[in-house]
C-alpha cells in the first residue's frame, strides 16, 4: 500500500506521526512511504534520515492526498485540506470527531475512511494510542508543578523534594490512570509526599502493590477531596471518562480552602478539565492566577516534548498502521476488533455512536456495514 | 540577648533569616527577639506567627540596629543600612567580603563583628551554613532542566524520565559535592540516564554506594567530559573549590558538539560558573541560548523557593545563632573553632585571610583579636 505521511501544521504541533524506524519497518512489510519534506524536523528527523530508510520525500501535501492509500498525522485535517481527501482514502490520525461538527461532516461528505486514534480499543476497555501520551503527560504534568511553585512563577515557594531537614511538598493526584501513576511516579522519586484518589479500588490495590511507601492511595469522593486540598501544593487532575466531558471534581470554592501559591495542572483540560476554573492555555502563555492559586491548562502538553512523544506515540500506531497497511482496512476491521472500534466515518457513514450522538447524525453500526462488503 | 531579624531588601530575596520557630527557641534561651515587620512575608510567615512566638514586631530597620546587640540577615548590609551598624554589634549573615571592597571597608570603620555564614567550617572542611543552600540549588537544577527542554522553552522536546518504550534523558552532572548529589538524586528519580564526573576516588565509591542504578560514577577528565557532553540532554555545573573562582571545564568549542537544544544548568554560577559560556541570569530572565545550547545560569537559585530554603537556612543557621546570643562572641569563638571561622572583620580588623588577601588589607589572626 502506497501510505503518505503527512506534516503537522497545527500551531505547537511539533510531533510527526511516522519515524524512521517506522518507515523501515513498513517497508519491510512491503508498502511504499511517502513523507512529507520536512514532517520530521522538529522532532529530530530530516529528511535523508527518512530518504535513507527507504521513504520519498514530497514537496506537498497536494502530491500525498493525491497518490497515497492511507494517509497518516498526528492531528485531523485542517479545512483547506478537506477537498484534498479522496473517497475510499483511509485516515489515520487523532481526530475527535465529536468535538467538530465540520470536520465530521466534511469527512461524511468525502466518503474517506476515518480511522482514530483515540477510539482504538482493546478488549479489556484500554486506549492503547491514548496511554502513550498520557504517560508523557503524567510526568510533565509533575515537572510543571514544580516549576511553577517558583516564587517569581507565581508559586509559594516550595521545593517538591523538600531537603533533609525541611518537609517535601504535597502532590494530590486526582485519578490513578495512565496519567496518574506516571505522575506519582515523578512525584514519588523527586521526594515528594504523594496521594492518588480514584474510586477504582482494584486500581488502588494495584498502586498500592507497585508504589513506594510515600505514595498514599485514597477513594475519591467530594469530602476525601475537600480534606486532602488545604494540604496540597500541587493538584494534578488526572480524571478521564472515555469519550465524554470530565467531571467538576474541585470548585472554585474549594480553592479558597487551598495553600495560596500552590499549583493546579489539569491534564484532563483536553476534555474540558476536572476543575471549575481551568480554562485552556498554551504552551507560549501557560499560566493564569484564580483566588491566588497557579493554574496550568495547557491543551495537549505532550506537543512540548516532541522528540520523546514521537517515539512513544509511534511504538504505539506502528502495528496498527502496518496491519492497516498489509490487509487493507476492511479485512483488518474484520480481523481486529481494536481497529474496528477506531472506525469512525466509513464511506459517508458515522460508524460511531458517540459521534453520531453528538450532533444528531444517522448511526450505521461498523458491522452492518463490513457485512455488507 | 538582644537579637534583631532584619527584612530581605535585596531584589529576589524573599528569604528569612530566623522562623517563628526559631524565636521560641531564642525566647527559651532567655533572648528578647525583634524582628522587622513583614520579614517573613515571602517566606510564609506572618508578623502574628512571630509575636505568638514571643517576638516584638519592629517598624524600622533603624529601629533594630539602635537596640539590637546582634543583627541577622540572610543577605549583606546594603548601603542604606551601612551607617546604622554600631561599634560591637555581631553582624551574622552571608557576607561574601571578598567580592565587596566598598562593604568589608565599612565593616572595618564601623567596629562591629562582622560573621559570615559561609566561613562558618567544620573540623572535615564542610561549610555547614553553606550545604542546605546547595541541596536546595541541587534539586532545582534538575527541574529547571526538565523544565527548559521542552521544546517550546528552547529546548529539543525531551523528557528526562522517557516513557516505557521511549530513551529518557541523559543527564551529566560535573561535580559530586552537595549540589552533585542532590542534582543526581532528582535525576536518578525522574528515571534519567545520570552521569556524575567528579575528581575525588573516595567520593566517587561513597556515591557508588548510596546512589541508585540509573547512576553512572566516572572519574572527571576532559577527554571523559568531551565524549559525555555529546549524549547529554542536561549538563549541570555542580564544581565548587572553596573560597576560589569556579574553573571553567566546558568551553565554548566544546558546546558545538553538544546536541542542539540541550541544556545547561550552572549552579557554580555564584563562584564566576564553570561554562565559558555562563553569564548570570535572573529569575525573571532565567535562560539564554549560545550555538544552540540553552543556558540558566540564574544566581542565587534558592531565592525561588523561599518557603523550603528559609526553613533549610535556618535549620542550620539557628544552633550557631543561639550559641553566639548564649555565650556571647568572644567565648563562642574561643570554645566552637567552628564559629571561629566565621569572623570576617572583627573591631576594625580584618580576621579571614581570603578577604584581607582579596584588597591588599592587613590581615590579623582571629586567634590574637581573642588573647
Amino acid at each position: 500500500m502506497i501510505v503518505g505521511i503527512l506534516k503537522e501544521i497545527k500551531a505547537e504541533e511539533n510531533r510527526v506521526c511516522m519515524s524512521p524506524g517506522g518507515v523501515e519497518f513498513m517497508r519491510q512489510h512491503g508498502h511504499q512511504i511517502l513523507v512529507e519534506k520536512n514532517a520530521g524536523r522538529a522532532s529530530g528527523f530530516g529528511n535523508a534520515t527518512y530518504k535513507k530508510a527507504g521513504a520519498e520525500i514530497i514537496d506537498s501535501p497536494r502530491d500525498i492526498f493525491k497518490r497515497a492509500k492511507m494517509i497518516m498525522r498526528v492531528k485531523e485535517p485542517q479545512p483547506f485540506e478537506f477537498e484534498l481527501i479522496r473517497k475510499g482514502q483511509i485516515y489515520f490520525s487523532y481526530l475527535h470527531l465529536a468535538a467538530s461538527e465540520d470536520l465530521t461532516r466534511a469527512l461524511i461528505k468525502r466518503k474517506a475512511v476515518c480511522i482514530a486514534y483515540e477510539t482504538i480499543q482493546k478488549a479489556d476497555g484500554s486506549l492503547p494510542l491514548l496511554i502513550p501520551m498520557s504517560e508523557v503527560a503524567g510526568p510533565m504534568a509533575i515537572q510543571q508543578g514544580a516549576k511553577y511553585l517558583e516564587m517569581a512563577q507565581g508559586g509559594h515557594g516550595v521545593l517538591l523534594g523538600g531537603v533533609p531537614g525541611v518537609d517535601p511538598g504535597t502532590v494530590v493526584i486526582i485519578g490513578g490512570g495512565a496519567v496518574g501513576i506516571n505522575a506519582a511516579k515523578m512525584a514519588s522519586g523527586l521526594g515528594a509526599k504523594v496521594y492518588i484518589l480514584d474510586i477504582d479500588l482494584d486500581r488502588m490495590r494495584y498502586l498500592s502493590d507497585v508504589m513506594t511507601g510515600q505514595c498514599v492511595t485514597l477513594m475519591s469522593s467530594p469530602a476525601a477531596i475537600r480534606d486532602v486540598l488545604p494540604k496540597a501544593d500541587l493538584v494534578v487532575g488526572a480524571v478521564l471518562v472515555p469519550g465524554s466531558k470530565t467531571p467538576t471534581l474541585v470548585t472554585r470554592e474549594m480553592l479558597g480552602t487551598m495553600k495560596k501559591g500552590a499549583v493546579l495542572v489539569d491534564v484532563s483540560i483536553d476534555q474540558g478539565g476536572c476543575f471549575e476554573t481551568s480554562k485552556e492555555t498554551t504552551h507560549a502563555d501557560p499560566i493564569y492566577k484564580i483566588d491566588g492559586i497557579v493554574h496550568y491548562a495547557v491543551s495537549n502538553m505532550p506537543g512540548a516534548l516532541p522528540r520523546t512523544s514521537t517515539l512513544a506515540l509511534n511504538n504505539a500506531t506502528l502495528p496498527y498502521a502496518e496491519e492497516i497497511a498489509s490487509k487493507g482496512w476492511k479485512k483488518a476491521m474484520q480481523q481486529n476488533p481494536e481497529i474496528k472500534a477506531g472506525a469512525n466515518v466509513v464511506e459517508g457513514k458515522v460508524t460511531y455512536k458517540g459521534v453520531a450522538e453528538a450532533f444528531g447524525f444517522d448511526y450505521e453500526p461498523i458491522n452492518k456495514l463490513l457485512k455488507q462488503i | 540577648m538582644i537579637v534583631g531579624v532584619l527584612k530581605e531588601i535585596k531584589t529576589e530575596e524573599n528569604r528569612v533569616c530566623m522562623t517563628p520557630a526559631g524565636v521560641e527557641i531564642m525566647r527559651q534561651n532567655g533572648h528578647t527577639v525583634l524582628v522587622e515587620k513583614n520579614a517573613g512575608r515571602g517566606s510564609g510567615f506572618n508578623n502574628k506567627a512571630y509575636s505568638d512566638a514571643g517576638a516584638e514586631i519592629i517598624d524600622t530597620p533603624k529601629e533594630i540596629f539602635k537596640r539590637a546587640k546582634m543583627v541577622m540577615h540572610v543577605k549583606e548590609p546594603l548601603p542604606a543600612e551601612y551607617d546604622l551598624i554600631r561599634r560591637d554589634q555581631i553582624i551574622f549573615t552571608y557576607l561574601h567580603l571578598a567580592a565587596a571592597e566598598e562593604l568589608t571597608r565599612v565593616l572595618i570603620k564601623s567596629g562591629s563583628i562582622s560573621i559570615a555564614y559561609e566561613t562558618i567550617q567544620k573540623a572535615d572542611g564542610s561549610l555547614p551554613l553553606l550545604t542546605p543552600m546547595s541541596e536546595v540549588a541541587g534539586r532545582m537544577a534538575i527541574q529547571q532542566g526538565a523544565k527548559y527542554l521542552e521544546m517550546a522553552q528552547g529546548g529539543h522536546g525531551i523528557l528526562l524520565g522517557g516513557v516505557p518504550g521511549v530513551d529518557p534523558g541523559t543527564v551529566v552532572i560535573i561535580g559530586g559535592g552537595v549540589v552533585g548529589i542532590n542534582a543526581a538524586k532528582m535525576a536518578c528519580g525522574l528515571g534519567a540516564k545520570v552521569y556524575i564526573l567528579d575528581m575525588n576516588l573516595e567520593r566517587l565509591r561513597y556515591l557508588s554506594d548510596v546512589m541508585p542504578s540509573n547512576c553512572f560514577l566516572l572519574m572527571s577528565k576532559p577527554t571523559t567530559l568531551r565524549r559525555l557532553i555529546k549524549e547529554a540532554d542536561v549538563v549541570v555545573g555542580a564544581v565548587l573549590i572553596p573560597g576560589a573562582k569556579a574553573p571553567k571545564l566546558l568551553t565554548r568549542q566544546m558546546l558545538k558538539t553538544m546536541k542542539k537544544g540541550a541544556v545547561l544548568v550552572d549552579v557554580a554560577i555564584d563562584q564566576g560558573g564553570c561554562f565559558e559560556t555562563s553569564k548570570a541570569t535572573t529569575h525573571g530572565k532565567p535562560i539564554y541560548t549560545v550555538e544552540g545550547v540553552v543556558h540558566y545560569c540564574v544566581a542565587n537559585m534558592p531565592g525561588a523557593v523561599p518557603k523550603t530554603s528559609t526553613l533549610a537556612l535556618t535549620n542550620a543557621t539557628l544552633p550557631y545563632a543561639v550559641e553566639i546570643a548564649n555565650k556571647g562572641w568572644k567565648k563562642a569563638m574561643k570554645q566552637n573553632p567552628e564559629i571561629k571561622l566565621g569572623a570576617n572583620v572583627v573591631k576594625g580588623k580584618v580576621t579571614y585571610q581570603g578577604v584581607a588577601e582579596a584588597f591588599g588589607l592587613k590581615f590579623t589572626p582571629i586567634n590574637k583579636v581573642l588573647k
